[in-house]
């Protein structure tokens, strides 16, 4: 690679690390995050003349962090992933612990009802909700049209919904809950 | 029962990573990965032409670069980590990509064309047979499968839409198979071949043209890429879905592409379709038979009320409607129909075609009319010839 290549990556490196590590910390578990993340880059670094200038380039490196997420994915269990971004939530939360028990099982059932829905779909939630980006950007991102994303949000926000209120309907019907709760 | 909106704010709140100010990563800085890449190019060169092996595929090539890349990189890293004073915000780094490098070189195989052609056979035979387990089982752990509409797909989300294919009966024709490319691991079929969906087949469609490019190794199909010739499906599936939506309401989401959430969802919603899509052929042609009925009952007004076109084609020549029909009821034409079956769909209904039998008095004409039945069931457009 020439300096003005080292430069260029030296640049985007810089720019979106943060970004990438966050993506992946959203979406995989510690003891594969690193892995995740220096393969993404290993690939921008490989690819440099590919990646686009500007914000299109971490739109790119989003891109290829689905993909390598996406290697990772095929050899875990939905379950194992879950439990392990379970373990990731809030470790220092500022909130009374009362609230924070709330705020956890709320967060705990909202992830294991996304976890629910098919990939394509938690993944178009999470760039909306998590990674806060347009329907365009996301169509970039996945590949498919701005059409798609929109057709394919309403769709998952329905089935969130849908099977956090199933969750809800499960928790009520546990013995526990049957009997006045576990409190 | 909780809100859409209320579910999204759950959701958006429970972001692990909030802000990326939170964060405190790994990092070792643009210059240090650099270095580290650089250091490692070399060795990533001795290793991808190991005389001795043969020499990787070209997907496997940059994956086992890939991997000694990415674990010298967190090698490195964890040497760096020891020297820094913050708690790093994630676990000790496991190299788990460390074994892969030589396994995957010394379990290289070769593969003969006529061994990759039998395997395409296979994918087709388990695929129309709705054998889905079987299609699963020709994939290598690392396949890729990706098409001209979705782009790659998930595993998981393809192999719920191949069980909601296969459980509507969805079959390719005919493949016919060529090989286009051979290396010592690998060999690359491009097979033609047409699809038919449950819908499709249904209403009697043509296929949707398809070429499906295939990377066959030892291990089996590491690629498969299907390209669609044509917006078949979405020329069926269209008035499939208004029809749907018309008489379902609440059904066009059970059947709908990709509204699952697990195999047995995929596996329900590919049923119901293929049950609906009965359905719906049966509502057209009855409606049909309904309005034929009116007309041979002398029933002008509530024959006329089930078109919703003005006009009739009648070998070839526009015609009003009104007068043709309310002609041939005074003349005591009666029709007998015969063989209603559907002729394929699209606009805003599905092509009904009959063959027909009128008769006036003594005199007696045969011919086929071709009716477009809409969502409502509706006569939206009439072709008749006569023999």
């Amino acid at each position: 690679m020439g300096s003005a290549n080292d430069v260029r990556f030296a640049s985007l490196y810089d720019r979106y690390y943060r970004h990438i590590y966050a993506y992946c910390r959203r979406r995989t578990t510690p003891d594969r995050l690193d892995d995740a993340v220096a393969d993404t880059f290993l690939i921008a670094w490989r690819r440099i003349d590919d990646v686009p200038h500007d914000r299109e380039g971490l739109l790119w490196l989003y891109r290829v962090a689905y993909r390598v997420l996406g290697h990772q994915w095929r050899s875990a269990s939905r379950r194992h992933k879950l439990d392990q971004k379970l373990v990731s939530l809030g470790k220092e939360s500022p909130l009374p612990p009362e609230d924070f028990i709330v705020i956890h099982e709320e967060a705990r059932q909202v992830l294991e009802a996304a976890s629910r829905l098919n990939a394509k779909d938690t993944e178009i939630l999470r760039l909306v909700a998590w990674e806060v980006l347009a329907h365009s950007d996301i169509a970039d991102v996945l590949g498919i049209s701005a059409g798609a994303v929109k057709q394919r949000l309403h769709r998952a926000k329905k089935n969130l919904t849908r099977e956090y209120n199933r969750l809800d309907k499960k928790q009520a019907h546990t013995p526990a809950a049957q009997k006045g709760g576990a409190w | 029962m909780i809100t859409e909106e209320r579910v999204m704010t759950l959701f958006t709140n429970a972001n692990p990573v909030r802000s990326l100010d939170d964060l405190e990563p790994v990092d070792v800085g643009a210059a240090g990965y650099l270095a580290t890449l650089e250091q490692r190019s070399s060795e990533m060169t001795q290793i991808e032409t190991i005389p001795e092996t043969k020499p990787p595929g070209r997907s496997r090539g940059p994956l086992i670069a890939a991997a000694v890349a990415a674990v010298l990189l967190i090698a490195t890293i964890g040497i760096l980590l020891t020297n820094r004073d913050e708690q790093p915000a994630v676990a000790p780094v496991v190299p788990t990509t460390s074994a892969v490098v030589p396994t995957t070189i010394a379990s290289l195989e070769g593969i003969t064309p006529e061994e990759a052609l039998s395997v395409a056979d296979s994918y087709f035979t388990a695929f129309n047979a709705g054998d889905a387990d079987a299609v699963m089982a020709l994939f290598t752990p690392d396949v890729v499968v990706a098409d001209n509409f979705e782009g790659d797909w998930d595993l998981t989300e393809w192999e719920e839409t191949l069980i909601w294919d296969t459980a509507q009966r969805t079959t390719h024709g005919q493949a016919d198979c060529q090989v286009t490319e051979q290396t010592s691991d690998e060999v690359t079929l491009v097979c033609v071949t047409e699809i038919l969906q449950g819908v499709t087949r249904a209403v009697n469609s043509s296929g949707v043209p398809a070429t499906i490019t295939m990377v066959v190794t030892s291990e089996g199909l590491s690629e498969l890429q299907y390209a669609y010739g044509s917006p078949d499906f979405l020329v069926v599936g269209r008035p499939f879905a208004a029809w749907m939506a018309a008489q379902y309401a609440d059904d066009p989401e059970a059947v709908g592409f990709g509204n699952w959430l697990s195999r047995e969802d995929a596996r329900q919603g590919g049923l119901l379709r293929a049950q609906r899509a009965e359905q719906w052929v049966a509502f057209a042609t009855g409606a049909v038979e309904q309005a034929f009925a009116d007309f041979n009952a002398g029933d002008l007004d509530g024959f006329m009320s089930r078109l919703s076109t003005l006009t009739v084609n009648l070998d070839g020549a526009r015609e009003d409607a009104g007068d043709l029909f309310a002609a041939q009821m005074a003349a005591n034409t009666q029709y007998t129909l015969d063989q209603c079956a559907p002729s394929g769909a699209s606009g805003i209904g599905m092509l009904v075609e009959c063959e027909f039998t009128t008769t006036n008095g003594s005199a007696s004409t045969a011919g086929t009319v071709l009716m477009r039945v809409n969502a409502q069931g509706a006569i939206a457009s009439i072709a008749i010839t006569n023999d």
